[in-house]
């Protein structure tokens, strides 16, 4: 009977306490040994890896200081309009751009950062879509619809 | 993750902090600490509000028959001046970052506290574009154009003020955090920094639209 009893007790004792260890043990992150010394492993912090990576932000700013220029100095060119539009918005890209690439480091990102940006540009081209599609198929969707309606110039109050 | 993040906290029993999984090393499977993974989410939804604006504004411009050159009726020198300054201060920030990876704290705050004058200054000049152009009766209210001029400048600069709050709290507790935990503090400068690099990204497309084009 004793034994029985035992026996029992011991069956029933936890077994998680064998398979989970001290409470604080699965949160820690040392359980991933391959992260033990740098913060980040996308970054090298050698004062040589970033004396470099300085001198390239310095650059970068730089020629986006430049690029502002080009930009404002286009728009004194009085283009036709959308020769000024196509030129102003390549500028502001190549400009994005190079924040994009350098200062937030897309250029060497993990996979997942990526990944959400993928769907991102998808979704922010849905947006850009709608006014387009409006602009040129205004009339077939709503028969009678003039996109070019005359309207009073926006100086005098276009929005009502 | 999750289960062990749960699992920690009904062992402190609320007691202590609960401390955030992976604000320091990479997690296995998404290969960045939880910081950055969070703010690329929240960016990607900044790229969709701004979007919205953006697509509004392109539609209210090819529908209207006449629309104006900002440089007409914007103080586009100001406007320049601006983009010099937050360009300056997305490199400010990320100069704090990368001496604060070199362990120089000194350094590190004085470009966090460059960057919060940058942002001051960017808002402050602002304020003088939005008074002139208040003075001068023109309103959200006045027509198409700037209805979505001060929408989309209003909201970038609340974006602005936003950075700014974080910068100074980053500020105001840097010696206790990088003392304490230095490599947070850092990814958490890094983090500040994305999205600061994000509200300039913004400003490079708002200025030649509103303003030149």
């Amino acid at each position: 009977m004793t034994d029985t009893t035992i026996h029992h007790e011991h069956s029933e004792g936890n077994p998680d306490q064998h398979a989970g260890g001290p409470p604080s043990e699965p949160f820690s992150e040392e359980l991933h040994p391959t992260h033990h010394h740098d913060h980040d492993p996308a970054h090298d912090n050698s004062p040589e890896a970033v004396g470099k990576e300085i001198r390239r932000y310095l650059i970068v700013f730089g020629v986006l200081a430049v690029l502002t220029a080009v930009t404002v100095g286009i728009s004194y060119l009085h283009l036709p309009k959308w020769q000024a539009i196509t030129l102003g918005l390549a500028v502001a890209t190549v400009k994005a751009s190079l924040v994009a690439a350098f200062f937030m480091h897309l250029v060497s990102e993990r996979k997942l950062i990526y990944a959400v940006l993928a769907l991102t540009v998808v979704f922010f081209a849905v947006l850009m879509w709608g006014p387009w599609h409006h602009r040129y198929n205004a009339e077939e969707s709503w028969p009678g619809y003039d996109v070019d309606a005359g309207k009073p110039a926006p100086a005098h109050g276009s929005g009502h | 993750m999750d289960a062990h993040a749960a699992h920690a906290g009904h062992a402190d029993g609320g007691h202590h902090e609960i401390e955030i999984p992976y604000t320091v090393h990479a997690r296995p499977d998404t290969g960045v600490y939880n910081g950055k993974l969070g703010i690329w989410l929240f960016l990607a939804s900044e790229v969709m509000l701004f979007g919205a604006l953006f697509s509004t504004l392109v539609l209210l411009r090819t529908s209207a028959p006449n629309w104006p050159r900002g440089a007409d009726l914007l103080n586009v020198p100001l406007a320049t001046l601006n983009t010099f300054v937050l360009i300056a201060s997305s490199v400010t920030v990320i100069l704090a970052w990368a001496h604060l990876r070199l362990g120089n704290l000194g350094k590190g705050k004085l470009y966090l506290a460059l960057t919060l004058l940058c942002g001051l200054g960017f808002m402050v000049i602002k304020t003088i574009e939005y008074t002139t152009k208040f003075a001068a009766h023109h309103y959200p209210s006045s027509d198409n154009f700037y209805a979505t001029y001060f929408v989309l400048t209003g909201l970038h600069g609340l974006h602005v003020l936003g950075g700014m709050i974080v910068f100074a709290y980053l500020l105001l507790t840097a010696d206790k955090w990088y003392a304490q935990k230095r490599d947070q503090f850092t990814n958490r400068v890094e983090v500040t920094g994305l999205y600061w690099h994000f509200v300039d990204l913004v400003w490079i497309f708002l200025f030649p639209i509103l303003y030149l084009l």
